[in-house]
């Protein structure tokens, strides 16, 4: 029970005024960001990453933390009332949402959306407390051989997870490797790559680099189709859900709240695939399947409690392996780094208050959401009506400003122009820019343990396989790439993400 | 093992892949890659190098009126009244936020 005692000492960190303040303007600012479509978690917490690295580590993970769940929250609203999903995690939540809605019964689909991920939240906080102690006992075995695996792991995930072909993924990654080395060279003090440009010696700054790829590559292939809007269906008009729709909830937002806990461990998956699994799930458990996509309460309270848990369970790997699962977690990682937080050295042994206080504002800000989402629906909807144009400006603009303020430096606003034109060229080529970022945030420590690996076992490779635990991830990671050359898993894996 | 070891160890590893990756495309009949739209390319692009140009030599007022103003037309759909009044509006609002409340090191205007 000492986790508990632990969690206990998070709670009151996470109540200091300071802390719930932010944490308060991270759920606000995930929920609008959310709402709208075009602009998602990873661009938002991209932006605001400069503005962070002034305050407390704990308050700016807090606020960030809060902009990716609260973004879950308010991309499900969006979908339920006008078929348009916010995030790509609520994409599911569309299918039978959204017919909910149509039957006049927006208000019960709403309030188990909210109800379930509320839920899910908390559960899920439980789930980490939990987890920790044992989790922190294994990163304690992790040294550099280890280390190596893991990342090596970790890089490999995202590659399974990615868009689009595996080679073009595995490509992407190598990529961001190669861009990670660019700079001084730690080891040596040497630097690469950067011929006589001063603002390089630094390395890339990682800030450009993901609102580059993904937040103004996103915003340019937004402005290449027609606006998407959906209609508004009908008043909500009762809220609280019918003891039916309880019933026939329940079951799937346990089943959801457990697989999204668990897939949100793994390295590559997070909210967007638990949602997808719990809806096949869902739909394979119901006795009568063919009610999925014609406003199943099921279709809904499973698929919202999987994203929540999910999204709160990948702060896990980040923190206690330092390992980050998806491009947000990757962000997430660069905040800490900014900070002169290594994650990965087991941060809950050496700073408890930061970890715990993170999980208990995540339970704090699950409540928040509870109770901005529901009763202020209207005014959230009504963001809706602020057009593109007027939008896109503005996101191009708070980019520019975040990439200037983080260094002071006008080269990396060039640079933002550079990966611009890069993340549009990559989506034209059917690229998925994730493993990159990824890669990119990993790359360096992946070079710095190799070496040390190395030196310790005198350049021998045989040192990644004399130690069990490395021997233990090395198999995994060999699964890994088994299961991507499978032709079987292939077509599987294409299906699941055509659905 | 020094500096160029491990860039030159995932620098082959990428052209490998890239080959292959090439010569996959030349047999098979893949789907032809979509065609680029120029004008929010052009516009975008343009407005993030403006405020790069301007930032440091003359403030965050004039940066981000330019910037918006230069972005705006990547837009079909935009109007000039509407973009003056958004480039006034985040000009006031950026100033008041990043350099009253959030104290950043930059300069408001100067000519």
């Amino acid at each position: 029970m000492e986790s508990m005692s632990a969690l206990a000492g998070g709670f009151s960190a996470a109540f200091g005024i300071y802390n719930l303040l932010f944490c308060l303007l991270g759920c606000l600012l995930g929920t609008l960001i959310g709402v709208l479509p075009g602009i998602g978690p990873l661009a938002t917490i991209a932006m605001l990453l400069p503005i962070t690295f002034a305050m407390d580590p704990l308050t700016s993970l807090i606020m960030l933390a809060g902009i990716y769940y609260g973004a879950q929250y308010g991309g499900s609203t969006t979908a339920i009332l006008l078929n348009l999903p916010g995030e790509t995690s609520s994409v599911v939540t569309c299918l039978d949402g959204y017919e909910m809605a149509k039957r006049g019964r927006a208000g019960a689909a709403l309030a188990i959306a909210a109800l379930s991920s509320f839920f899910a939240g908390c559960v899920a906080t439980l789930f980490i407390a939990l987890l920790a102690p044992s989790l922190a006992a294994f990163s304690m075995q992790v040294r550099s051989p280890e280390y190596v695996v893991l990342i090596a792991l970790g890089l490999v995930a995202s590659v399974v997870l990615s868009r689009g072909s595996p080679l073009k993924a595995v490509a992407m990654a190598l990529l961001g490797l190669l861009f990670g080395t660019l700079g001084t060279d730690v080891t040596s003090g040497e630097t690469r790559f950067v011929e006589n440009i001063l603002p390089l010696y630094d390395g890339l700054s990682f800030v450009a680099l993901a609102l580059g790829l993904f937040g103004l590559a996103e915003l340019l292939s937004n402005l290449e189709h027609p606006e998407a809007r959906g209609t508004l269906v009908g008043r909500i008009t009762r809220l609280w859900p019918s003891l039916d729709d309880f019933r026939q909830a329940w079951k799937a937002v346990l089943r959801g709240t457990g697989l999204g806990s668990v897939m949100g461990l793994l390295p590559g998956s997070g909210a967007a695939v638990a949602s997808f699994t719990s809806y096949v799930v869902e739909k394979r458990f119901a006795h009568d399947p063919s009610r999925f996509g014609y406003g199943a309460v099921e279709g809904v309270a499973g698929p919202e409690a999987a994203n929540n848990a999910a999204a709160q369970t990948s702060f896990i790997p980040l923190l206690m392996l330092g390992i980050p699962g998806t491009a947000t977690m990757a962000l997430m990682m660069g905040a800490l780094m900014m900070q002169g937080i290594a994650p990965g050295s087991a941060i809950v042994t050496t700073n408890p208050t930061l970890f715990w206080g993170l999980i208990a504002s995540m339970w704090i800000g699950n409540l928040m959401l509870l109770v901005i989402n529901l009763p202020m629906i209207g005014l959230w909807v009504k963001m809706l009506s602020v057009p593109y144009r007027i939008l896109f400006p503005s996101i191009l603009l708070f980019s520019c400003i975040g990439v200037y303020s983080l260094n002071s430096s006008s080269f990396d606003v060039w640079m933002l122009a550079v990966f611009a034109a890069a993340g549009y060229a990559l989506r034209k080529l059917d690229c998925d820019a994730a493993p990159l970022l990824i890669a990119f945030i990993l790359g360096p420590l992946l070079e710095e343990h190799l070496r040390r690996a190395l030196v310790i076992s005198r350049g021998s490779p045989m040192i990644f396989i004399e130690r069990p635990i490395a021997l233990g991830l090395i198999i995994c990671v060999v699964a890994l790439i088994g299961l991507i050359i499978l032709p079987s898993f292939r077509a599987k894996r294409e299906e699941a993400f055509h659905e | 093992m020094g500096p160029g070891y491990f860039p030159v160890l995932i620098a082959l590893v990428l052209a490998m892949v890239g080959l292959i990756i090439l010569f996959k495309s030349l047999r098979s009949h893949a789907a032809a890659i979509e065609r680029p739209v120029l004008r929010p390319l052009v516009f975008v692009l343009a407005a993030i190098v403006v405020f790069a140009l301007s930032i440091e030599r003359f403030g965050l007022v004039p940066a981000t009126i330019a910037a918006i103003v230069v972005a705006s037309p990547a837009s079909r759909e935009f109007r000039w009244s509407e973009t003056i009044a958004l480039a006034v509006g985040m000009a006031a609002f950026a100033a008041l936020v990043f350099i009253y409340a959030l104290s950043q090191n930059m300069p408001l205007a100067r000519f």
